[in-house]
């Protein structure tokens, strides 16, 4: 088991470390001076935030109607 | 309790649940909503940014009514700070308060919906049109979908005003205000983002 360990965790310390080149996650943003990729960049991060923001918004509303009943109660 | 009552009853008040189904159902469909925009918006970035020059050079002699919508604006701004005010007033149950905030938020909600209106038609007759390449899809797309929910928007303030007349909500049963205030405040809020993307940025 242990070996095993090591082994997994000298395989990982290689993967990461060693491996590693720089590369573009985004296929359609190889060329950083094209304004198309420019949009497409700036349109992946806007959409890729929202989804936290949606749940942090209707998250936040559940919280404050949860914490205005509880007051009422306690009134 | 009668059946009308029912429409505007707060069922979490009463047996402790911490929040009415109907609110909980209306911040989901407000998600969805926010998602919703964010496609289009998303879309409008790829092609702004993705243009060097905007409008494009074919569309280059569209002129989009910066000022009037400028205005047009501030009005629906200030439908959101009536409908703010019918929320208040109908919390401490003043309920001839409440018609008249109602109404006039219906108003400046209409006035807002008939300048748009009035704006789109000067466009199509100068030639911009929905099928006038990248920029008057994303225009309309936009700006139209926006203007659709700001109609239902009106449609509800005015089906939450005929209940007010009746006299269906009080102090401690108004969930009908609060949910269509809720519905109102997103339409308001969304609109400056549109407004400097589309018409200023």
């Amino acid at each position: 088991m242990r070996r095993y360990l090591s082994l997994m965790s000298g395989v990982t310390a290689y993967a990461l470390f060693v491996i590693p080149t720089v590369v573009q996650a985004c296929p359609s943003c190889k060329l950083d001076d094209d304004p198309i990729a420019q949009g497409f960049k700036w349109s992946i991060l806007f959409l890729m935030a929202m989804p936290y923001i949606v749940f942090s918004l209707v998250g936040g509303g559940i919280f404050f109607s949860i914490k205005r009943v509880k007051q009422r109660y306690n009134q | 309790m009668s059946e009308s009552e029912h429409a505007t009853y707060d069922q979490s008040a009463d047996v402790g649940q911490p929040t009415s189904n109907a609110r909980l159902a209306i911040l989901i469909v407000l998600g969805a909503e926010i998602m919703f925009f964010a496609g289009l918006i998303g879309t409008f970035l790829v092609f702004r940014l993705g243009s060097v020059t905007w409008p494009p050079p074919t569309q280059a002699d569209v002129r989009l009514p910066i000022g009037i919508t400028g205005i047009n604006t501030i009005v629906l701004l200030l439908s959101g700070y009536t409908m703010i005010r019918a929320l208040r007033t109908v919390r401490r149950g003043l309920q001839n308060q409440l018609r008249i905030w109602l109404l006039v938020t219906g108003v400046l909600g209409a006035i807002f919906l008939i300048v748009q209106g009035t704006e789109w038609v000067r466009l199509v007759h100068h030639g911009f049109t929905l099928s006038s390449g990248v920029y008057g899809s994303i225009f309309y797309v936009l700006i139209g979908c926006h203007a659709l929910h700001a109609l239902l928007a009106v449609v509800w303030v005015l089906g939450v005003l005929a209940k007010a007349v009746a006299g269906r909500f009080s102090a401690d049963q108004h969930l009908g205000v609060e949910i269509c205030a809720i519905y109102w405040t997103f339409v308001v809020v969304l609109w400056p983002i549109l407004y400097v993307l589309v018409y200023l940025v």
